[in-house]
């Protein structure tokens, strides 16, 4: 079977056919949170259950999302609101497996994130335009990265920070589940996408549902884990980059980008760097005189 | 141990600008499997002559995977049929430009022990593919195509890049290009060896290509870890730091009788470039055994060559027991012998005492 986990909309009778898979429910409704979860439960392993709504986070019914206590919450949310009408939602807030993902192209977003963050609520901002905010994204970096104040994860910050080899590229298109070594997408007529875009365009790769297993082996599969190397095939792209291997050329095609990604990447890149030092060194047996002697 | 560089044919797929074998026009066909057989004859006669000593093969061309992969299996049943108590002694390796590698070659090379592929690569435009001008975009798409598959198989391929006049342009984006290419790292930058006139728009000068690897190294230095594997400022550090001695054919000045070249027609040299310019030829592998071929007193002249530079050009220089004056090839298309230093040598010394020593702050100690 395979290991992808699977992304798709809540719809039973397609759940229905994913049996034993673990699964990422999208939702658009908050009031069908619970029945969506409670019935992907049933036959499945519940990897994340993901709300999109055009609303703010403040506009949620946050009563009911607490009987998901136990749920892998992923709230995909146009702003955070008027804190004013959620502040007493902060403790429930965070008592919940959440994340909280608002959009880079919001200008608030970078407020609204530095709120949830220091709330401690998880929380992450999700790239849309093609030519983001690179000033503001490394000022949130500095305060992810840096910041001494207790603080939540902010993605895809964490991931980076958290997750950075020296010598693998750093994938974070996981964070809104386009990453196609570790999920796929399926439409309720159970056609198969490699990202949730390619799904709303109508780009499948396999429109055969019972074939989800032998995805992995479809040449045209196997082409995109490897199309990483593009980058390496033009004369003045994005693989001349130092940042490209946690960038992935994620922002390439927008001529403005350059060089406000570049030197994005560059810092990310280092503080990247700094996070895995303080790995290493958390791992190292340090001499402590004054502790009792190992038996 | 001894290295033979097996050419296996002269044609190639490439029409690289720098490439000495396009130049001198390859001639056809590849080595007949009735001479390949001879040569692995000729490899075990030398082995069980001398049983504490191992051949290392390097599969070279042209480009050696033109020959087919049934040519790989040929070669490995010549090998279990003539070398049946020396084979454990023999290490293959191969130069290829990958471009034609497929699943297909992935079970010979197994079979014959090979678990790297040296390869070559370079991104800009004209100077390495097929065709006039050379087609660059085809040549890298099939590269890469080559490498996917490679890696799939578990080989390794250690890439060479070449520094030609285009490099100096934007050196830091080249070498971010390569690191980026080879996470795990695995690449050499070396000089373009160019001695005529022919492309003056990719020849550069040891001084040039000083600057070139100066132009990198503090940002090598201050993340080895994140660059590993990068040459030449690796080995120099192993050197240099670690009192490792790591040196290539050049540098080593042990050439003389540890090195030969069969060519496809079985001609014996020295090593590949000077099979190429048809100097230190030593007969044919169908007449001369090896430990002959390896013995031959036109040798000899490199050994002297060591004492001759040791007393005169390179005498007093503290970089002698890491450079012995570099390849002596190198002398040849200027003063017409083996005899003197050569520059790309002392681009070496250059680099260490201009860029490597004040940046790092350690001195490169001499060698007992």
């Amino acid at each position: 079977m395979s290991t992808h986990v699977i992304v798709c909309d809540y719809d039973e009778a397609l759940i229905s056919r994913l049996e034993r898979r673990r699964l990422v429910v999208r939702v658009d409704d908050p009031s069908r949170l619970n029945d969506a979860a409670r019935f992907a439960q049933e036959r499945n392993a519940l990897h994340a259950l993901w709300l999109r709504v055009d609303a703010p986070l403040s506009g949620l019914p946050f009563t009911m999302l607490e009987a998901l206590h136990a749920v892998p919450l992923y709230l995909d949310v146009t702003a955070v609101g008027n804190f004013r009408t959620w502040r007493d939602q902060v403790d429930r807030l965070r008592r919940l497996n959440v994340l909280v993902m608002v959009p880079e192209d919001a200008p608030v977003s970078y407020r609204d994130l530095r709120i949830l963050s220091s709330l401690l609520i998880p929380c992450g901002i999700r790239f849309g335009s093609p030519c983001p905010d690179w000033e503001a994204l490394t000022d949130l970096l500095y305060y992810a990265a840096y910041g001494k104040v207790l603080h939540a994860p902010i993605q895809p910050f964490h991931f980076v920070l958290s997750g950075y080899e020296r010598h693998q590229r750093t994938d974070f298109s996981g964070i809104t589940f386009d990453d196609p070594s570790r999920y796929l997408h399926i439409d309720s007529r159970g056609c198969i996408a490699l990202t949730r875009k390619e799904l709303e365009q109508g780009a499948f790769i396999e429109s055969d549902l019972e074939k989800l297993d032998a995805v992995g082996d479809l040449p045209a599969y196997q082409s995109r884990l490897e199309s990483w190397r593009d980058f390496f095939l033009k004369q003045d792209g994005c693989a001349y980059c130092p940042g490209w291997r946690i960038c992935l050329g994620a922002f390439a095609g927008t001529p403005g980008n350059r060089p406000g990604c570049q030197k994005f990447f560059a810092e990310f890149l280092e503080a990247a760097e700094y996070h895995l030092d303080l790995r290493t060194e958390a791992t190292r047996t340090i001499l402590r005189p004054w502790d009792a002697c190992p038996a | 141990m001894a290295t033979m560089i097996l050419k296996i044919t002269e044609q190639c797929n490439s029409n690289c600008a720098y490439c000495d074998v396009v130049t001198n026009k390859p001639r056809a066909g590849h080595m007949p499997l009735a001479l390949l057989e001879t040569v692995f004859q000729r490899l075990n006669e030398f082995l069980e002559a001398d049983p504490r000593t191992e051949m290392n093969v390097i599969w070279h061309g042209g480009e050696p995977l033109l020959v087919g992969p049934d040519y790989f299996r040929a070669a490995h049943a010549f090998q279990q049929k003539h070398c049946r108590g020396t084979q454990g002694r023999i290490r293959h390796g191969i130069q290829s430009n990958l471009t034609l590698f497929s699943d297909a070659f992935a079970e010979p090379f197994r079979a014959l022990g090979i678990d790297q592929i040296g390869t070559s690569f370079d991104p800009e435009p004209g100077v390495r593919g097929p065709g006039k001008p050379s087609n660059t975009d085809l040549y890298n798409r099939n590269f890469m195509r080559g490498d996917v598959t490679a890696r799939r198989h578990g080989l390794g391929a250690g890439i060479i890049y070449v520094v030609t006049k285009r490099s100096l342009e934007r050196p830091l984006e080249v070498f971010y290009y390569l690191t980026n290419l080879r996470l795990d790292g695995g690449f050499n930058m070396n000089p373009v060896l160019l001695y005529d006139s022919r492309r003056d728009d990719l020849a550069i000068t040891p001084h040039e290509y000083v600057e070139f690897l100066g132009a990198l190294f503090p940002v090598w230095w201050k993340h080895q870890a994140r660059y590993p594997n990068v040459d030449p400022f690796y080995s120099l550090t192993s050197i240099i730091r670690d009192r490792e001695l790591r040196l290539g054919c050049s540098d080593s000045g042990r050439c003389a009788y540890g090195h030969v070249n069969v060519d496809p027609a079985g001609e014996t040299s020295q090593c590949g470039r000077s099979s190429d310019w048809g100097l230190l030829s030593y007969g044919n592998i169908r007449d001369r055994s090896l430990a002959d071929i390896l013995r031959d007193t036109q040798r000899d002249v490199l050994m002297e060559r060591n004492n001759i530079l040791r007393n005169g050009e390179c005498g007093g220089c503290r970089f002698w027991s890491i450079c012995h004056g570099g390849c002596p090839l190198d002398s040849w298309p200027k003063h017409g012998d083996l005899l003197h230093r050569s520059e790309w040598g002392c681009s070496r010394k250059a680099f260490v005492e201009r860029y490597y020593e004040p940046i790092t702050g350690l001195r490169f100690v001499p060698h007992e």
